[in-house]
């Protein structure tokens, strides 16, 4: 079962399209889109995913909402945690070194948040709309956590210099383009409600899959250069990078059944825990932990992690999920 | 035309600095500055790209504030961050815009 959802997941246009594109970028073929697209293309994504979670949120019951949240709260804070001790003992890295990493996997990815949904609804599979809002709760908890584990315990006051780039990393995060997009959108989206958006479903609907195509096109590209950085942080960080996304992945299934969403819900949930930012976290990190080399956080989480959950991570996740509810 | 003696101060730094270097000059006291987005390679390597290109930033100032811009961009960035900056001597119409 898991190696027919394995293919069907692979045979999405979405994936092949990344996978050709690493493999294209890898073999030195310059597949980078325009430049100006990308930023185009994530808006758009963004945007229409928080749409798609209003849509959802306008008609759920508010009392169904809080064992979500509590689970996702709780993920948001073990998560990182768990990427810490791994970075530490199995990567062997410096505390702020694990704390940067730590700060990408407590945060989630929204591309492979959108292609485990796009996923679902290619097996009409359902699932919780409002899952998307849970998406902004863990991006915010999972970076702030993550970035205060680099504050070695009770030891003295951070100088002002160091507070100032918390304060701006805290800023970068909450009000930065990607949660200020999905946020707009969700609340887009529940105030118009499902009728009313209609007109708008040739844009924001009918579009999204051949533009998380086009998108994925550009990631594999990106993916692909940091996957050559691999040979330079050491195989060390590849482990890292696929028991994180394990082990985060299984505590949100968990997490999910715990709040007794739907199959659906579940596999998604544990695609957010299992998943690592690198879009929000990145800039976050680099302003509040410049010491922190990026070469590993960002090759950890784009290079290996993004592409693991893309080909293998979701549609095991579906699988645990399936077995679970 | 007349032209008067200024200081052309350029910064080249990290995207993610954009914000946080804008306040600085100001603060300082320069009176405008333009921002361009620039990528290249330096000492400390390449662009980070996925964090957007990097921030190329001029203002044109008195020494006075020119020295103060810097002495704020040492204290707070150059030591944890990309950033690099250098004056070149200019000469302006319409000072009193500097």
């Amino acid at each position: 079962m898991i190696a027919s959802a394995v293919v069907d997941n692979l045979l999405s246009a979405p994936v092949v399209a990344f996978v050709v594109a690493v493999v294209a970028t890898l073999a030195r073929f310059e597949l980078r889109l325009p430049e100006a697209l990308y930023p185009i293309l994530s808006s758009y994504l963004l945007f229409a995913i928080g749409i798609k979670g209003g849509r959802a949120l306008a008609d759920a019951d508010p009392g169904d909402l809080w064992a979500p949240l509590v689970a996702a709260l709780v993920i948001g804070v073990v998560t990182p945690v768990i990427a810490f001790a791994t970075g530490r003992v199995l990567g062997r890295l410096t505390r702020i070194d694990a704390a940067a990493v730590a700060a990408h996997y407590g945060s989630v990815s929204a591309v492979t948040f959108t292609v485990a949904l796009a996923s679902l609804d290619a097996r009409d599979m359902t699932y919780e709309g409002y899952v998307t809002g849970l998406l902004a709760v863990l991006e915010v908890v999972g970076i702030v956590v993550g970035l205060a584990l680099a504050r070695p315990g009770g030891s003295g006051a951070a100088t002002s210099s160091e507070q100032s780039g918390w304060r701006a990393a805290l800023g970068e995060v909450v009000r930065g383009r990607s949660i200020a997009l999905l946020l707009a959108g969700l609340v887009v989206g529940g105030v118009v409600g499902d009728e009313r958006l209609a007109p708008t479903d040739p844009l924001f609907v009918g579009l999204f899959t051949g533009a998380l195509t086009l998108f994925l096109v550009e990631m594999g590209a990106v993916a692909a250069e940091r996957l050559r950085d691999v040979a330079s942080v050491g195989w060390r960080i590849v482990v890292v990078g696929i028991v994180v996304p394990l082990v985060n992945g299984m505590l949100g299934a968990l997490g999910g059944a715990a709040a007794g969403l739907s199959t659906g819900g579940v596999a998604v949930l544990a695609t957010l825990a299992a998943s690592g930012s690198y879009i929000a976290a990145p800039a976050a990190v680099r302003i509040a932990l410049p010491e922190a080399s990026p070469g590993i956080y960002i090759t950890a989480s784009l290079g290996i992690t993004f592409p693991f959950n893309l080909v293998a991570g979701i549609p095991l996740y579906i699988a645990v999920a399936e077995a679970l509810t | 035309m007349e032209t008067t003696p200024r200081l052309l101060l350029t910064v080249i730094a990290e995207a993610v600095l954009e914000s946080r270097l804008i306040a600085e000059v100001k603060a300082c006291g320069a009176k405008g500055y333009s921002v361009g987005h620039v990528t290249g390679e330096g000492a400390t390597g390449r662009t980070l790209e996925l964090n957007g290109p990097s921030v190329r930033l001029e203002t044109v100032v008195t020494p006075a504030v020119a020295d103060a811009i810097l002495d704020a961009l040492a204290e707070r960035f150059f030591e944890r961050f990309a950033v690099v900056a250098w004056l070149s001597e200019v000469r302006v119409a319409r000072p009193d815009h500097f």
